[in-house]
């Protein structure tokens, strides 16, 4: 594939993660501590505080990089959870055929008819609070039918191709044949289908999380610290700025990482190497 | 035509299994706050689920599930203490102004504009308006709402902070103005993402369209060059923003819930927030699938306008 992978929108992504991943070796403070809640709250960046301290004089920088830990950690963990449920379901539905294909598709189009919030409100509203972990499930969950159906798609189209219809006639068994032959197939349409996945996951555990639904204060995720700075006055700009630039630059970082892989792959088809 | 309308009716079906599914695998019922407390009898209990038919089996419940929401009786609404039809006819006209307006908008600002960065696509202009359709694309919806409330509400005083109409406020021909007043702030917010997507999907296609052989054959007729734009290569290429149309209406009625909470428009979002917060299950169960049901129909309303677009999806029954 000659995808032209944008070097910024990489650059960007890697160091989010690398500042999640570090947060509690990198971040100053502890990001609940309330350093002088009589004379720190509210202060603009400084060189003590670049970010800011917040109205219980926490610091801002820690409290982000923790944030960034919540945030992109429930991303990627249901960026996981619906790239394998999608891929199942995809490839399933393509090698399967019939009444089986009909049966997934038909359920992926009744769920993609559900807008995914209300989805997701509907899963919150049961379960009342959620962990971590339970709500990357559930984000994962409500987010595998887009892959479900570009994996079926691409997954019909490779099956259709001569080599694996060579490999059929030889008698390669299902499993291996699936592994071997279809898998590294459908690479590029998964990083596109995971990159897209991860920019669509951000706003909704963000979101979630500023309803109040989602990662809940004292921890902090980028949502909650929007929710915190919630109409407030604009002279204390740092803590609506800072979360919105986290979020919108890795969010727009993925959406152009996954438009250069599609278009790489769109351009392998123009030039006949697909 | 029927087929489609078949599988539209299908796909409603499974939706409503799919909310019924989530009720039931939510554990307890809509009582168990009110119920399941030491001071309550346990026949007291019983008697009241009984009442509800809670105590059925689950494939009965699901029978009259479905045949209730066919009668438009979505169940009780123990946090409004009305019936979830009513809460909700109250409340889905209102969003569906919300929505209409922005989706208007959206359309109508995101279809010429994108059709002109297409057809354009080499001029400096048009790169930057794509590059900053994306960065739009970007910013959550909640984060939009919470700039446009701090700057142009809060901080300016250009449009009121929240609601839906100025409380003793002005009737008549000023009062519907004291709404549009009220809507335009959450209406652009809720535009802006949509509006973003259309212009960059109508650039796309636009773009493609432009060197296509029809529009060379368009030119050779001598057919003035905004002619050939508007009449030859728009029409063609508004298929794929069309076939999004659906897609994108179903995103809007997700942003719906949290722009209704944001600008306290008092709309069916904001109704199923609530509700969530409440732990109202019948009220959020019934929301969504209105929501969806919605949705659905705007896919089929879609599907008819992409069959207007391209003679090419007529001849495929």
């Amino acid at each position: 594939m000659n995808a032209r992978l944008p070097r910024n929108a990489l650059v960007v992504l890697g160091a989010m993660l690398v500042a999640a991943a570090l947060a509690p070796w990198l971040a100053p403070y502890a990001p609940s501590a309330q350093l002088d809640p009589a004379t720190l709250a509210w202060r603009p960046p400084s060189l003590a505080h670049p970010l800011g301290t917040d109205s219980f004089s926490r610091d801002v920088l820690s409290r982000m990089l923790h944030g960034a830990r919540s945030t992109l950690g429930v991303a990627v963990l249901a960026v996981a959870v619906s790239l394998t449920l999608g891929t199942l379901v995809g490839a399933l539905a393509a090698t399967a055929r019939g009444v089986v294909d009909a049966l997934l598709m038909r359920l992926t189009d009744a769920l993609l008819a559900i807008p995914r919030l209300l989805l997701l409100l509907l899963v919150v509203a049961g379960a009342g609070t959620l962990d971590l972990a339970p709500l990357a499930l559930v984000l994962g969950a409500t987010g595998w039918m887009t892959t479900a159906r570009l994996v079926r798609q691409e997954t019909a189209r490779l099956l259709a191709t001569e080599h694996l219809r060579g490999a059929r006639v030889l008698g390669v068994p299902w499993p291996r044949l699936l592994r071997r032959h279809v898998l590294p197939g459908l690479a590029p349409t998964l990083a596109v289908a995971a990159t897209a996945a991860f920019a669509a996951a951000v706003p909704l555990e963000s979101g979630l999380s500023y309803l109040g639904l989602g990662v809940r204060t004292p921890l902090p995720s980028w949502g909650n610290l929007l929710a915190d700075a919630e109409s407030l006055p604009l002279q204390h700009w740092w803590l609506i700025v800072f979360p919105t630039l986290a979020i919108a630059t890795t969010v727009l970082a993925a959406n152009r990482l996954a438009e250069a892989i599609a278009d790489g792959m769109q351009r392998d088809v123009d030039e006949g190497t697909r | 035509m029927l087929s489609r309308l078949l599988q539209g009716a299908l796909v409603v079906l499974g939706v409503v299994a799919i909310c019924f599914t989530l009720i039931r695998l939510a554990p307890g019922d809509p009582f168990f706050r009110a119920l399941d407390e030491a001071a309550v009898p346990a026949a007291q209990r019983d008697a009241q689920r009984a009442a509800f038919g809670y105590d059925r089996p689950i494939p009965e419940q699901f029978v009259r599930f479905v045949v209730n929401a066919a009668r438009g009786e979505l169940g009780w609404s123990h946090s409004r203490g009305e019936p979830v039809a009513r809460a909700l006819a109250t409340t889905v006209p209102v969003s569906a102004l919300l929505i209409a307006v922005a989706a208007l908008l959206a359309f109508g600002v995101g279809i010429p504009l994108g059709a002109w960065m297409g057809w354009h696509a080499e001029r400096p202009t048009a790169r930057w308006l794509d590059r900053g359709a994306l960065l739009l694309l970007s910013v959550p919806d909640y984060v939009l709402a919470l700039l446009a409330v701090m700057g142009p509400a809060l901080a300016w005083r250009l449009f009121p902070v929240g609601g839906m109409r100025t409380e003793f406020g002005p009737t008549g021909a000023a009062g519907l103005l004291d709404v549009a007043r009220h809507l335009a702030l959450p209406a652009l917010t809720l535009a802006l993402p949509i509006g973003a997507v259309v212009a960059r999907l109508q650039r796309a296609a636009m773009r493609t369209v432009r060197d296509a052989d029809f529009v060379r054959t368009a030119r050779a007729t001598g057919a003035s060059e905004a002619r050939v734009a508007r009449r030859h290569a728009l029409r063609s290429a508004l298929v794929p923003v069309l076939a999004y149309a659906g897609v994108h209406l179903a995103t809007a009625l997700g942003g719906v819930v949290v722009i209704e909470r944001i600008f306290a428009w008092p709309g069916m979002g904001r109704l199923l927030y609530e509700g969530v917060l409440s732990r109202d299950y019948p009220l959020v169960a019934g929301g969504v699938l209105v929501a969806a049901v919605g949705a659905v129909l705007g896919t089929m309303l879609a599907d008819l306008a992409l069959r207007w677009a391209d003679p090419r999806q007529r001849g495929l029954e």
